[in-house]
């Protein structure tokens, strides 16, 4: 399993191993069932703080990718690919839900805003 | 979750220094960070956890028992580490871990041998002819070598090199793999040993600033650089501390979300550093004195 | 108890070379000054006491003893404990320099052993107003402090003619081992005792109270 750390992203570093973690499973790498290391192993080979560890782990499951058993560590969660997927759209949903409230506060019509959702997702494939 | 080590209401005043009012929880299982600049106190706390310094007033506590001291138990489960050589000088290493063996009960010498040879320390030297760096690995050899459960490291890679720094991270890491083990240590040079660090206790003046989660920082606090221009009499008390130059200022501030209602448009937003923390924070003190 | 036993055994290690040193020592003493046991039994055994003291406050070594897990009492009473070897010690070299020199025929005057004694008494004496000063004055006295007791080392055999001259009944026990009567002894034995005692007692709260 491979994380890569990066102090100077400005991305936090708890986020940095959810993202890539979140990856390794949607992605198939990481299979159901299969073990994490325990939170104060991956610290240590990251050399980063334990709350940081336990924080990202608990992002996981709370995001239902990972289940942790009390004295056994953290495993892959047994969810089906539908299941995550679904979770996902879901919090895609109320990213969504926010940008619109944003925008019209800012005084933004629909058409302007999928122009500028065009616009930047074209941006970002380049 | 325990505290390894409880400080309640603790003073003690040296002529114009003085630590005030410091009630302080070091949590067992976890690292934590003393912060601050040179004569904020760190080494004073240090030494008052470790019974060196008697407190004017206050409590202190280790493993949930007061630290009277007629409870050597306690001490035997702590590894102090000091920037300082608190060795016989004129001793050789083989002779002073002799002295110090017998004194702990859970020493364990092929651990010590271990380490011994990891850090490269010859056994014929003598403590005087170390270097700084050398020292520090002796006694943190010493330290690992009785299991200790709490390690005290007092600026503990003030005199090593970037290499062993590193290497010092994973010899901490290691040590905490068990759940019940802690760690402490003090530096004014936050960008090494922070890192790691689960806690961090900040302090300046004799005073603590914050005792806090190292996860919960970036979500307290808030630098903002921008014109100055945006800098009046109002806005000016927000922040922590600031620093102006010709062509704007840089300031910290203790309240995330409202800096963020206040400035996001108009200046830059980050997350500060603990380096820039601790600059801001003791340039704000130095000013309201 | 246990702990004394460790501190007083690291006290020999730091002066394990000083204690080689005391071999060259007698052998010179022993052709100089043959008769006056001060210098044999009482100077070395209060040396090594105040070379063990002056190298705990050194460097920071009072702090490696504050860390170690042992009670300040502890600490302490080490030190006074440690005035036993430390005279069993001179005493044993003393004789055996008196053997040295009776076998080889460069005296034929037997050892007076109670002169000889009372001289090992005048150590712990000493040191009972050596030792709470080291404690009260720490680092910074200890040099002047040293000076003062090495001076009054050299004192003590005059002290004790001068006891006897005072004490006849003394002079009499020393010279012929008889004492006219017991009080007086007793008194003596009583009175050195409670020094040596109260002596422990300050050390113990200037020690413990002090920050290191």
């Amino acid at each position: 399993m491979n994380i890569l750390i990066s102090s100077t992203s400005g991305e936090p570093i708890y986020a940095q191993i959810v993202t890539q973690i979140r990856q390794l499973i949607l992605q198939g790498e990481l299979g159901a069932g299969t073990p994490l290391p325990s939170i104060r192993q991956l610290a240590k080979e990251l050399q980063i703080s334990v709350i940081t560890t336990k924080r990202a782990y608990e992002e996981l499951e709370r995001e239902g990718l990972i289940n942790s058993i009390v004295g056994k560590g953290s495993f892959v969660s047994g969810a089906d690919q539908e299941f995550i997927k679904e979770q996902r759209l879901r919090i895609l949903e109320l990213k969504l839900k926010e940008v619109i409230e944003e925008s019209r506060q800012l005084g933004l019509s629909y058409g302007e805003l999928t122009e500028m959702l065009k616009l930047i997702y074209e941006e970002e494939q380049e | 979750m325990s505290d390894c080590i409880r400080l309640e209401h603790v003073h003690k005043s040296y002529g114009t220094f003085a630590l005030q009012d410091i009630s302080l929880g070091i949590k067992e299982g976890y690292i934590t960070g003393l912060i601050g600049p040179n004569g904020a106190g760190k080494t004073t706390l240090i030494q008052m956890i470790m019974g060196m310094v008697r407190p004017d007033r206050g409590d202190v506590q280790l493993f949930g028992g007061q630290n009277k001291e007629q409870v050597p138990a306690v001490k035997e489960r702590i590894g102090y580490v000091s920037d300082e050589n608190i060795y016989y000088e004129q001793l050789t290493v083989k002779q002073m871990k002799k002295v110090i063996a017998p004194f702990y009960s859970r020493w364990n010498e092929d651990t010590y041998v271990k380490y011994q040879e990891l850090f490269r320390l010859s056994p014929g030297k003598k403590i005087r002819d170390l270097s700084k760096g050398m020292k520090i690995k002796f006694s943190l050899a010493i330290a690992l070598s009785h299991s200790a459960d709490l390690l005290i490291m007092d600026e503990p890679t003030s005199g090593l090199d970037p290499v062993f720094r590193r290497e010092l991270l994973d010899l901490l890491t290691e040590h905490i793999q068990d759940e019940k083990k802690s760690i402490l240590f003090s530096t004014h040079n936050t960008t090494d040993l922070d890192r790691i660090a689960d806690y961090i206790v900040f302090v300046n003046d004799g005073r603590i600033v914050f005792d806090e989660m190292k996860e919960a920082l970036a979500e307290k606090y808030l630098l903002v650089k921008g014109g100055k221009e945006l800098l009046d009499r109002d806005t000016r008390r927000l922040f922590l501390g600031i620093r102006e130059s010709a062509h704007g200022f840089e300031g910290l501030m203790g309240n995330r979300a409202e800096g963020e209602r206040y400035f996001k448009d108009t200046a830059i937003c980050e997350t500060p550093t603990l380096e820039e923390i601790m600059y801001f924070s003791v340039k704000g003190s130095e000013l309201r004195v | 108890m246990y702990n004394s036993f460790h501190l007083i055994r690291k006290d020999l290690i730091i002066v394990q070379k000083f204690i080689l040193l005391l071999i060259p020592y007698y052998m010179v003493m022993g052709f100089t000054n043959f008769d006056n046991y001060t210098v044999f039994a009482l100077l070395p055994a209060m040396l090594l006491l105040i070379n063990t003291c002056t190298m705990d406050v050194q460097q920071n070594n009072q702090k490696f003893l504050v860390s170690l897990p042992v009670p300040r009492q502890q600490i302490v009473l080490a030190k006074y404990l440690a005035m036993l070897p430390y005279s069993v010690l001179s005493f044993a070299c003393t004789v055996l320099l008196y053997f040295i020199a009776f076998s080889v025929g460069r005296t034929t005057e037997p050892l007076a052993w109670r002169e000889l004694l009372l001289c090992i008494a005048g150590f712990p004496l000493l040191a009972s107003f050596y030792l709470p000063l080291h404690y009260w004055l720490g680092r910074k006295g200890t040099q002047v402090v040293n000076m003062v007791f090495i001076m009054l080392i050299m004192l003590n055999f005059a002290a004790i003619k001068q006891l006897m001259e005072w004490f006849p009944g003394l002079a009499e026990w020393v010279s012929s081992g008889k004492a006219d009567s017991l009080l007086l002894p007793v008194i003596a034995v009583l009175g050195y005792v409670l020094i040596l005692f109260c002596s422990y007692l300050i050390s113990l709260r200037v020690f413990t109270a002090k920050d290191i």
